[in-house]
């Protein structure tokens, strides 16, 4: 079968056929889980045996190691490829741009690639352990153009992961973007795999999971509410990002927290060469950077902000209910990285974002984010590297009600802190990973005071401890054939000092215990296996397959279809049990036209159990009883991806298509059957392309369709004080219309002459939604204007067509 | 009622966003409900009011009827021997005139109709007593050229915590009964103090002078909590309402609607003159 015949079959009734075997099969997922513990405990014996066999002096194996990095900034570059051509041992560089091979004794081509850098080949003298470091050359081709990602078309056959989508910050870049703010996790939405949650929302849906379900890393620390704007803009400032992965399901076991998905950004580390500053100057916001040597090649700095300034256009309004709000966001992101001796390097990061919301003196809101990390990278020998690294992360939530007689003011605050090491062993054939990680939780639902400061009530803090370890491998078993697993334990500790309700069948309270402080009240552990494994059949194509096991201790407390910024998590507890996800996925990976294009086409599987829904109309404001308010149940969902992916050449980007299906099933809603999840979007379809016309001038265009999102409508109507009240049969049991528009944008520098200029800019403009498609973001009901008995049907789209113009400088 | 209050600022947040946003009539081919359900709205009053509650169906969503009365019901309430009947006066509406609710009382409710029993039961809270009340002009987020005012109330609030109030007015001694007009207090922030002109219901009127009155009627939590569910059905606010899903009430069996005992509270009429608070 080839992609075409693939095509054909996706688009024919007998897809129908297939997505209803794939749901009888997802009900038996969950039982493989032991056996893909045997498989990863057996698996791991043969590194271990490997490493019982570590060459020691006078052995006829060495290790070769380094870092691969930008050799114009000091950036480690990370997913690039590192070959033995005479052996054909290729690795690729971690996240910090390091590797590591093991070979016999002799002489080798070591050759190092990166897209958009030029290929680099040594020639290689093995007669001891050898440290070499690559200042790549940024190819002249892509020289202040389209640089597309950061990994070789190679590695997208060889890797035994799959499931994985890696950009950097310059793709993005180029997508056209709504009013102009270019956003990760807008651009992870265009991915196949991905549904967006409400059109304009960073929140998404991985594979059937919710919104709450994607952990996402800043620096390797939580980010628990990653919207600004309620959810219009993401906390990512891609101008301070460097890369950016999307591990959709075969999840690497040193991860752990979230079901359905890992978004791992991490940010740029500063250029350690020379100084420079960039920037851009938007229709609602502006942004700096600066980044630049602290010491000349051994140490950097780079600083990052950015300001909306959308409530000044508010403010023109003649509408009293519009003008004198307040409404923007700030962000600020730095780092700075030492590269202590060739053995030590520390890299400090931190993030503050805020957005603030007033509505005349009557009302306000504000939210943040605070988070910081720290991380020591130590290579004690070649092959043995230890990473340690330690992060806090704070969200907090403050609204003031400043109306009435009962005013009041909201504090609620999340604290995370977290401390890891991982141990890398690379033994030239395989790489063993070993690692131990602890997360303090702190969460405090809020504290409401009036406005006098008066304290009237104080909610109990939840405190938890989420441990974990693991142990993974990645076995070269022969040249054809890549096994990688991983083992990973895991837990929630919950601490005193708590009180705990114990309910009944009714979800009545019957009882309740006092936990002194310091007690550990209640505690889960549990194993998640992880497997993957690539088989290459020729040069140009591979299968490969998976299945994990993810578990998500902690939750938020919300019961809207979007995310709120005022949704505080819970962990599981007593009454709450641990969410469980089983996942099995298979692809055929092919690369096509002289490996210009990456090809895959990928089909998963996937049991949810213990999924968190709340009961009708449930009360999650300032419940000191929430738990009783939770309803759970399963979740299944099933689909086929395609990705096809162009990433050289003047003309680049990539075609996805989704069919899925997601379904819950919860006993006290829709009376226990099956319904559709509200992200569930059978038909999934999106057009990613940027075309160079000439050095200066560039076009981007993006196409997207998908089905209409499921939506509840009523059926009947009552009355109650001369209102019309709604009655509902089934939980989404309509859909939205299909959904689909087309954004255009053009780029092109302003400098004639851009490589000589000291100053150099550039302006992207750019139409959100060019034929300006109405696509219903919701359907209302109100009252006829005419006959007060009748409700007339609304359908409210978000956005028309929205033109917005970007300058970006940089000197 | 700190929910409302979020969704107050929800409303006007999502009103900030909505910018961009533009809606449009659709016409929608709705599912009709398989079984009509009985609708029951009661009140039991410490007044001199007629007893009232009102039967009807529910209707088609798509219907442009009044949804039908429910007659030939028997209806009762009982505050501990006591037993009331209420009487069909129209189809759907059960009346008892001489009767009157006290404070700290629970009345059981129980309606018999076609083989079918639905009871509920409230208890009646103690009154906020209006001592009076003043206008004041209200013009933010109001179109400028029809004149609004702010009804602000003195009275004190009961020790007792947990009270919770609603807050109807009359113009020109036509009370509005529309949940949309009310106005909502939890003594959540002011137990047990003296409200100075705690701003509640906003009033329109182009009349160069008129007559005012506002009344308290004290109801339970769950009552309140009820209202608070109507108002995320009547109007989700887009972004942030919990799935939908249908408000049930305290009555059982069934039935969708709610039955509440309250103890009112009426302030004088108060005369509002437009020359006072708009210079010409």
């Amino acid at each position: 079968m080839n992609i075409t015949d693939i095509l054909l079959f996706l688009g024919s009734p007998s897809a129908a056929n297939f997505l209803r075997s794939m749901a009888s099969a997802v009900q038996n997922i969950k039982r493989w889980h032991w056996v893909a513990v045997l498989v990863t405990i057996i698996a791991l014996t043969i590194p271990v045996v490997s490493l019982a066999e570590e060459p020691g002096p006078g052995s006829d194996s060495y290790s070769i190691s380094g870092v691969v990095k930008d050799g114009a900034t000091g950036d480690p570059l990370p997913w690039s490829t590192v070959y033995l051509e005479e052996i054909g041992l290729g690795a690729h560089t971690n996240h910090d741009g390091s590797f590591s091979l093991k070979a016999p004794r002799g002489e080798y081509t070591l050759r190092v690639s990166h897209v958009g850098y030029e290929t680099q080949t040594v020639q290689v003298q093995l007669v001891n352990h050898t440290k070499v470091d690559f200042p790549m050359i940024q190819d002249a081709l892509t020289l202040g153009s389209v640089v597309v990602t950061a990994r070789s078309s190679r590695e997208h056959i060889e890797e035994a992961s799959m499931s994985v989508i890696r950009f950097n910050s310059e793709t993005i870049k180029k997508i056209p973007a709504l009013m102009g703010e270019t956003d990760l996790l807008k651009s992870i939405q265009l991915m196949p795999g991905v549904q967006t949650g409400a059109e304009g929302f960073s929140g998404f849906s991985v594979r059937g999971g919710s919104t709450d379900q994607n952990l996402m890393l800043l620096d390797g620390a939580t980010v628990y509410n990653a919207s600004h704007l309620m959810g219009f803009f993401s906390v990512f400032n891609s101008d301070a990002i460097n890369n950016i992965s999307l591990y959709k399901g075969d999840i690497p076991a040193r991860f752990g927290g979230r079901l359905a998905s890992l978004v791992d950004v991490q940010m740029k580390e500063g250029n350690n060469q020379q100084h420079q500053g960039y920037g851009g100057i938007g229709t609602i916001s502006s942004r700096l950077t600066l980044e630049g040597p602290i010491s000349k090649g051994k140490s950097s700095y780079i600083i990052s902000g950015r300001r909306t300034y959308a409530d000044l256009f508010l403010r023109l309004s003649n509408d009293s209910l519009l003008n004198n709000n307040t409404l923007w966001f700030y962000d600020l992101n730095g780092k700075m990285a030492f590269h202590i001796n060739p053995k030590n390097k520390l890299t400090i990061s931190g993030y503050n974002g805020m957005d603030m919301f007033a509505f005349r003196n009557m009302m306000e809101m504000h939210w943040s984010n605070r988070i910081t990390s720290v991380n020591w990278h130590h290579m004690a020998s070649q092959a043995l590297h230890l990473e340690v690294s330690g992060f806090t992360s704070r969200y907090r939530f403050g609204m003031k009600n400043m109306m009435g007689a009962s005013g009041f003011i909201w504090d609620s605050d999340m604290l995370d802190h977290g401390l890891r090491g991982d141990l890398s062993y690379y033994t030239g054939d395989h790489t063993v990973r070993v690692g131990l990680q602890a997360i303090h939780h702190r969460f405090h639902p809020g504290k409401i005071r009036s406005l006098d400061r008066e304290m009237l009530l104080n909610m109990e803090e939840s405190k938890s401890w989420e441990p974990a370890g693991y142990i993974s491998a990645e076995l070269k078993v022969s040249p054809a054939f890549t096994l990688q697993t991983g083992l990973r334990l895991s837990g929630i500790m919950n601490v005193g000092e708590a009180t705990v309700y114990h309910y009944n069948d009714n979800y009545t309270v019957i009882d309740t215990t006092y936990h002194k402080k310091g007690e550990v009240y209640h505690s889960d552990f549990g194993l998640e296996p992880r497997i993957s494994a690539a088989y290459i059949l020729n040069e140009h194509s591979s299968l490969k397959g998976s299945y994990s096991r993810t578990r998500q201790y902690v939750q938020p407390a919300s019961n809207s279809t979007s995310g709120m910024p005022f949704d505080i998590w819970f962990p599981a507890s007593p009454n709450v049990r641990t969410q469980v996800s089983d996942q099995v996925s298979v692809g055929y990976f092919r690369n096509l036209f002289q490996q210009r294009v990456e090809g895959s086409i990928e089909l998963y599987a996937k049991h949810m159990d213990n999924q968190i829904d709340f009961k009708h109309n449930a009360d999650i404001f300032f419940n000191e009883m929430i738990e009783g308010e939770i309803r759970t149940g399963i979740a299944r969902a099933w689909g086929a991806e395609l990705l096809l992916r162009k990433e050289v050449g003047r003309v680049t980007g990539w075609i996805g298509y989704t069919l899925s299906k997601v379904e819950r099933q919860i006993d006290e809603v829709n009376e226990g059957r099956w319904y559709r999840a509200h992200y569930d979007k059978p038909h999934n379809l999106t057009l990613v392309v940027n075309a160079e016309a000439s050095k200066r001038l560039s076009f981007g265009a993006t196409v997207v369709y998908n089905t209409g999102a499921p939506i509840t409508l009523p059926t009947g109507r009552w009355e109650h004080a001369g209102m019309i009240m709604p009655s509902y049969s089934e939980r989404n049991g309509y859909r939205l219309p299909d959904y689909h528009r087309m954004d255009l944008s053009a780029t092109i520098q302003l400098n004639r002459r851009a490589r000589e200029s000291r100053v150099k800019s550039e302006l992207n403009i750019s139409v959100y939604n060019v034929y300006n498609r109405k696509n219903p973001f919701t359907i209302f009901f109100a009252p006829d204007e005419k006959d007060g008995h009748t409700m007339q049907a609304y359908s409210l789209s978000m956005f028309g067509a929205v033109p917005s113009v970007t300058w970006n400088f940089r000197f | 009622m700190k929910s409302i209050a979020i969704r107050k600022l929800l409303a006007a947040m999502c009103a900030v966003l909505l910018l961009t946003a533009c809606e449009e009539k659709i016409d929608l081919n709705l599912d009709q409900e398989q079984f009509s359900r009985l609708v029951v709205e009661g009140w039991i009053k410490d007044n001199t009011e007629t007893q009232t509650i009102r039967l009807t169906r529910t209707a088609p969503y798509d219907s442009n009827a009044p949804c039908p009365p429910v007659t030939g019901a028997n209806v009762t309430v009982t505050a501990g021997e006591k037993v009331v009947v209420f009487y069909e006066t129209r189809p759907g509406v059960y009346q008892a005139s001489d009767f009157r609710g006290e404070p700290g009382t629970t009345y059981h409710l129980s309606i018999h109709h076609q083989n079918n029993h639905y009871t509920a039961a409230s208890t009646m809270p103690v009154a906020f007593p209006i001592d009076s009340v003043k206008a004041t002009r209200f013009h933010f987020g109001m179109p400028a050229d029809i004149p609004h005012y702010q009804l602000l109330v003195y009275g004190q609030e009961d020790p007792a915590p947990g009270q919770f109030y609603i807050f109807q007015h009359a113009k020109n001694g036509q009370w509005n009964d529309t949940m949309t007009s009310w106005s909502f207090l939890s003594d959540f922030a002011i137990n047990g103090q003296y409200l100075k002109g705690a701003p509640m219901n906003i009033i329109e009127s182009e009349s160069e002078e008129f007559t005012v009155q506002l009344r308290s009627l004290a109801v339970e939590q769950e009552y309140l909590m009820f209202i608070d569910q109507c108002f995320y059905s009547y109007m989700p606010d887009m972004f942030f309402s919990p799935p939908p899903a249908t408000v049930t009430g305290n009555i059982s069996g069934g039935a969708l609607g709610y039955f509440a005992a309250t103890s009112v509270s009426t302030s004088q009429p108060l005369v509002v003159r437009k020359r006072d608070h708009f210079t010409q």
